[in-house]
Order: C-alpha cells, then sequence, then structure tokens
C-alpha cells in the first residue's frame, strides 16, 4: 500500500511511503504505520525484508492541545 | 531518547493482535526551551502518562522492550513522566 504521512489534524507532512498491510487495510482508511526493524515485529512479516507496515485501522483521533 | 508533551490519544479497534490492550498516545517532541520540535508521533505509554504530561521517549524497535517479552510492533514509546527539567544558559 502507499501511504501518506499526516499530522493529527489530517494535513499531509512527509514523503509518502510503501507499507506492507497486515490488518485489511484499505484505500482512504486512516492507519497507524509502523516503520525501521520494528515493522517486521507485525504478524506475519517476521524475517520479512520489510521497513514500513500498517498495523492499524485508526477510528478517532483525539487531541488536546 | 527525546522529550516530548502528551498533545492527544488515538483510539484503534483494528489492529495488529500485539497491540492489544496497549495505550496510544500522540507526542509533539520539544526543544529544551518547550518549542514543538518537528512533527507529532504516536507513542506507546508504558508509563500510565496522560494527556498534557511532559515526558520523555525513545524510538525504534527499543520502545517495545518494556513490554518484554512481548515483542508489539511499535517504533516510539513513552518511558517515563518529566517531573521538571533545568538547562544551564551558556
Amino acid at each position: 500500500m502507499v501511504v501518506q504521512p499526516m499530522n493529527p489534524r489530517g494535513k499531509s507532512d512527509a514523503n509518502a511511503l510503501v507499507a506492507v498491510d497486515t490488518v485489511d487495510a484499505g484505500v482512504g482508511d486512516t492507519v497507524l504505520v509502523v516503520s525501521g526493524s520494528s515493522a517486521r515485529m507485525a504478524s506475519g512479516l517476521k524475517d520479512c525484508p520489510v521497513d514500513a507496515a500498517i498495523v492499524g485501522v485508526v477510528d478517532v483521533v483525539e487531541m488536546n492541545e | 531518547m527525546q522529550l516530548g508533551r502528551v498533545i492527544g490519544d488515538v483510539v484503534v479497534t483494528r489492529k495488529d493482535p500485539n497491540l492489544s490492550g496497549l495505550t496510544l498516545l500522540i507526542v509533539q517532541p520539544l526543544t529544551p526551551e518547550r518549542e514543538a520540535a518537528g512533527r507529532p508521533i504516536v507513542a506507546v505509554d508504558s508509563v500510565g502518562c496522560g494527556v498534557g504530561e511532559e515526558v520523555f521517549f525513545v524510538r525504534g524497535k527499543e520502545a517495545s522492550f518494556p513490554f518484554y517479552p512481548a515483542e508489539p510492533p511499535v517504533d516510539a514509546g513513552i518511558v517515563g513522566i518529566v517531573d521538571h527539567w533545568t538547562v544551564e544558559k551558556t
């Protein structure tokens, strides 16, 4: 999947990246992406050559600044 | 480790089974002068902190170490709540 990082208010704030989906996310979903070696700890990715994985589909982001 | 302030939280129902029961918070990294430093990140909480608190956090696979022997797929984790800090001006 191609993922566009965003800030908590939904605005794009970094370059898009390619991530392996482990939770059946769909296009348009807000997701949680883990990057670096931690991505290999997502279910089913042990010892896979990946550095970004989708590990959750976000329901709500609550901000209190 | 980096300083930050907890500015929100994230509710995620459909997720990796190893993330079950973990609290996900939004952390704004801070400079020692308490100004925002970079983009906010989602971090897993291992110390029971709340929104508005100043904390320090780690990035990378080390964020999962507080939950050993479980290995949740996390790349940022809050590992301490800061009571206060001082910076000497040079």
